[in-house]
């Protein structure tokens, strides 16, 4: 059975919702009076021990130690992108903030022999994204990472990481396969597995009948 | 397509004797259930390899190897170490083993050549190609040259023996390249036995035979493959 | 008819009882094999009766036996040989004694035997889903995995592969494999629809068997030995008959792949709609794999009444046309749908009887037609459809390359000639006796009514999907939905009548036919119609005689059609 949950019977004067507004002008007043060291940015305010607010985006907001950033696609140590474009990501994002561009037969020749293929386009959209970090989980090819952004022009002396993940509108928060690249950087591979299969191929084992050359990219 | 047929040498040969003889007389060459005669393919360390005609059972594996009229003797003075005694499909046996024929404990030496002992034995006579093998060889390479051929003659119709087959060899190869684990010896059985009675012909027990018996027979030897630090790469591989 | 249906009851089905896993299971002693012919039924099929699917790669219900990837091995009990007084051993209290079968050299170690080329024996005990099965089963999926690349990642066939499924219902987690990998020819270029990646095969011969059992062009084979076993073609003959496509489906590994679905889209993000293919009159039944409105490629389905498994590569490649830039997706002579309803059934209404000529393309579905037969009874309009005819061939591939021509026929819309009446309505045209025209989707410039003719017209109404010839005359324009974007049904050469359903939306504005077509005879007519498929398809078959034999429902269709007297 349904539970009946009664209102709660106002008087004239809570109806008047000055109550509530003075209310919230005390805190504000009090933040303005306050005379304790804000601790959230403690760090920040060398000079003015006092301060409640950020001057941003010179002063960045400190991010707490859990965050774990974005995701971004890498490249490897020789420059060749990682991803395969296996969409295993896609499938997994829980608000389908990815998406993936598969490249077709006629697709662009994958960077590493024998991974036969990498994605056309690469999308997330950041501001769907919920940086739950499922798609670094599934990633087969270690291809995805979280990585902790920095802002623009960042300089380390003055600015800590910040989550600085900003756009002047929707399309530019929607971050292709050139931009997630060049923000994920370089992921050093230790197994190389692609190149070592292809190497392996071509040293291992001699095959006992070469077939007629019949790549299909001839 | 016509019908085509490929006589084995050593029927001709049975045919010759029953053509002349008659089969009553044939029938009484050799011992009970396992009549007639034989051809030994006779090969490995012996002084004297080559083909002898015996009557089956009536002569025994000592004296195949060791007669005067057979084999001679093991080559170069050296000690036996292993017979295969039908075919390099069939188990090893190794020397010295002493076997239970009705009540008496036979030495392997004293097992007479026929079909009927062999199979008592747990090997089989086979095609009737005996390979003797001294004990100057290392029993490892030898079943890796066996896993060779069985590798290389697999036809790959089914998958137990078209992947196990080269499996083995792989493994072996390794085994005699400086690349032997402890647990090869297991290893080795384990494939064996997954090849053994589930493929379509009888060449999945033709090359998984020789592995398990060599494996089951001369398991120090497959250990001991792996601590024998001479034929290694490294000394420190574990 | 109905008497001749009545004496042909079921022939009484012969079975036997045999054991899965301890269950007594009654199995029909004969089964049909690949080409039909009932012979006795294997253990594999019994255990499918009992709900105990066995694993298997190269075994097929449509092709021959090979029982060469030895993944339905199973452990099975059987009943001893004949004594001496020819009757089998008998357990104390007399029933038969039934022995686990073990190696005859070897007798603590269970033998398996092949479900797919095993015959049941009175008695039999099946050990399905036993220790001694599953370790068989373990056994054969890490031979086949030893020498597999694991490139799931960049294989289209993830996420419908056998060996993925089998590995994580019946395989280890490990390997003690410690060996270097056999490594085989990838990407090699088979035909001109195929490629090929030796790698991941596991050698399960159906493409073979299928390219000379079923396709009748023994293109296939194997190369090499051993676990350098490779599938071929003969030199560089390419692997290019009109069933190729097939072994794309066949092989339960991603070997064989299609060159025209290779790295388009995942597999699991396709949504799968039971459709038919409209390339020809045969009706082959298949499976779209469409993903948010683009579709990726067509599957045969299974209708043993129709096309078995298989489906042809032309009628399996024939669907880019439905995606194409230049569909016609807005009305033209009217500003909007509703208005240009009004304006034609308007000018329908004061259209002398007999001055109208319909032309209800053979592409369209049953339903369509029917709506266009109702409105030429009203408007005493002569009707015609246009013929298409192609090469055909033995197995699938037909010479008629409309989809409905029967349909067309037994509705009424056309002659047992399509096209015979061309001629008649031109020359109507010509002497001014016919003024207005429909047309749903065909090009009647190719069939004698050139552009001149058209524009004697009066009223010229078109109904199309591409543009064409025909639609750039058209004074109205109605732009119509493919047959993956609408449902409806289709009447096949055999007669087969067959539903399929909606995979896509329609471009822009464009609505299925049968929907304003609806509108149209409703305004015409005077007569309410059924503005649901469901009802109009009842309400057809009510009035169409050779549905009406068959007391056909749209609901009676069911996934695979009914066949009528055609």
């Amino acid at each position: 059975m349904a539970k009946e949950v009664q209102r709660v019977k106002l008087s004239l004067w809570e109806r008047l919702f000055f109550p509530t507004l003075i209310n919230g002008f005390k805190v504000t007043l009090g933040h303005f009076l306050s005379f304790k060291k804000s601790k959230v940015y403690e760090h920040k305010n060398k000079t003015n021990k006092f301060k409640t607010t950020l001057n941003y985006p010179e002063e960045l907001w400190s991010v707490p130690e859990g965050f774990r950033g974005a995701p971004y696609l890498v490249n490897d140590q020789d420059g060749s992108t990682k991803c395969v474009s296996c969409q295993l990501c896609e499938f997994v994002c829980p608000p389908k903030a990815i998406r993936i561009t598969p490249p077709g037969i006629d697709g662009e020749d994958a960077h590493r022999e024998g991974a036969e293929k990498m994605p056309e386009d690469f999308e997330i959209n950041m501001l769907r994204c919920i940086f739950c970090g499922f798609c670094e989980e599934v990633c087969p090819e270690q291809a995805i990472f979280l990585a902790k952004d920095y802002y623009e022009g960042y300089n380390e002396k003055l600015m800590n990481r910040d989550y600085a993940l900003t756009g002047s509108n929707r399309e530019e928060m929607v971050f292709h396969k050139d931009k997630l690249l060049e923000r994920g950087g370089t992921h050093h591979d230790r197994i190389k597995k692609w190149e070592k299969k292809t190497q392996d191929a071509k040293e291992q084992e001699s095959f006992p009948v070469t077939m007629a050359e019949k790549n299909i990219n001839d | 397509m016509c019908p085509t047929i490929v006589n084995n040498v050593e029927t001709l040969c049975n045919v010759k004797h029953i053509v002349e003889m008659g089969a009553e007389q044939y029938t009484k060459l050799g011992t009970p259930n396992n009549t007639g005669t034989r051809l030994i393919s006779l090969s490995g360390d012996v002084k004297q390899p080559g083909y002898f005609e015996i009557e089956t059972g009536k002569v025994t594996l000592g004296e195949l190897i060791y007669d005067e009229n057979f084999g001679g003797g093991v080559r170069d003075g050296n000690g036996l170490q292993a017979i295969i005694p039908g075919g390099s499909s069939s188990k090893v046996l190794r020397a010295g083993e002493t076997f239970p024929i009705g009540e008496d404990e036979v030495d392997l030496l004293d097992v007479p050549y026929d079909f009927d002992t062999l199979m008592k034995i747990g090997t089989m006579s086979g095609s009737g190609a005996i390979i003797v093998i001294d004990d100057s060889r290392n029993i490892v390479e030898c079943l890796a040259n066996l896993a060779e051929f069985y590798a290389h003659e697999s036809c790959g119709q089914c998958t137990p023996c078209r992947e196990g087959s080269l499996w083995m060899n792989k493994a072996l190869h390794r085994m005699t390249h400086g690349g032997a684990r402890t647990e090869d010896a297991e290893y080795l059985l384990h494939i064996a036995q997954n090849i053994q009675g589930r493929t379509v012909c009888a060449f999945g027990e033709a090359c998984s035979w020789p592995v398990l018996s060599f494996v089951n027979k001369f398991k120090h030897e497959f250990e001991a493959k792996s601590l024998n630090t001479t034929d290694k790469e490294t000394a420190s591989t574990p | 008819m109905a008497e001749e249906t009545q004496t042909e009851a079921p022939a009484v089905v012969e079975t036997m009882v045999v054991k899965v896993d301890g269950r007594e299971v009654e199995v029909p002693k004969l089964t049909e094999d690949w080409q039909g012919n009932l012979v006795p039924t294997t253990v594999l099929q019994a255990c499918k009766h009992a709900g105990n699917e066995i694993p298997h790669y190269c075994y097929h219900p449509k092709l021959p036996v090979a029982g060469n990837c030895r993944m339905c091995l199973v452990h099975v009990g059987m009943p001893g040989r004949l004594g001496p007084d020819g009757k089998p051993p008998t357990n104390e209290d007399g029933s038969l004694k039934i022995d686990p079968m073990v190696l005859p050299y070897e007798r603590q170690t269970p033998k398996g035997v092949i479900g797919c080329a095993t015959n049941l024996v009175p008695g039999m005990e099946i050990y399905a889903s036993s220790p001694e099965t599953k370790q068989m089963r373990e056994a054969v999926l890490e031979s086949l995995l030893i020498n597999h690349p694991l490139d799931c990642p960049i294989c289209d066939q993830a996420g419908e592969c056998k060996l993925q499924e089998y590995s994580s219902e019946h395989g280890q987690s490990e390997s003690s494999f410690a060996e270097y990998k056999v490594h085989k020819p990838k990407k090699v270029n088979l035909g001109p629809r195929i490629i090929l990646d030796a790698e991941r095969c596991v050698l399960c011969t159906r493409c073979i068997r299928f390219s000379r059992d079923i396709a009748d062009d023994d293109a296939l084979g194997i190369v090499n030995r051993g676990s350098y076993n490779t599938i071929s073609t003969f030199l560089d003959t390419p692997f290019d008959n009109n069933y190729t496509l097939n072994t794309v489906d066949l092989c339960p590994v991603g070997a064989l792949t299609s060159k025209d679905f290779r790295f388009q889209m995942r597999v699991w993000f396709l949504k799968e709609t039971r459709s038919l293919c409209s390339s020809c009159g045969t009706g082959c039944n298949t499976l779209i794999g469409s993903r948010e409105n683009t579709m990726y490629r067509y599957e045969p389905r299974e209708n043993n009444a129709v096309n078995g498994p298989w489906m042809c590569d032309s009628g399996r490649l024939n669907y880019k046309w439905i995606g194409r830039e230049d569909r016609l997706s807005e009305v033209t002579g009217a500003s909007g749908w509703a208005t240009a309803i009004i304006e034609i059934s308007a000018k329908l209404e004061e259209a002398q009887p007999g001055s109208v000529a319909i032309i209800g393309g053979a592409r369209q579905t049953n339903e369509e037609l029917y709506l266009l037969k109702k409105l030429a009874n009203k408007l005493e309009a002569i009707t015609d459809s246009a013929p298409r005819s192609g090469q055909g061939d033995n197995l699938l591939c037909c010479p008629d390359k409309n989809p409905n021509s029967a349909g067309s026929r037994l509705i009424g819309i056309a002659n047992e000639d399509l096209g015979s009446r061309f001629a008649e309505i031109a020359q109507g045209i010509e002497a001014g006796t016919i003024t207005s025209l429909i047309v749903f989707g065909d090009d009647v410039t190719k069939h004698g009514i050139d552009e001149t003719l058209l524009d004697k017209l009066d009223l010229l109404v078109v109904s199309d999907i591409l543009p064409n010839a025909t639609t750039s005359k058209a004074h109205y324009l109605l732009p119509g939905c493919a047959h993956t974007e609408k449902r409806g049904t289709f009447t096949s050469v055999k007669g087969q009548v067959q539903k399929f359903m909606k995979a896509l939306d329609g471009p822009g504005n464009a609505r299925p036919e049968w929907e304003f077509l609806h509108e149209l005879a409703e305004n015409t007519t005077g007569q309410n119609g059924f503005s649901t498929i469901e009802g109009l398809f009842n309400q057809m078959a009510e009035e169409v005689e050779a549905f009406k034999d068959k007391e056909l429902t749209w609901a009676s269709l069911g996934n695979e059609g009914v066949t009528v007297e055609i």
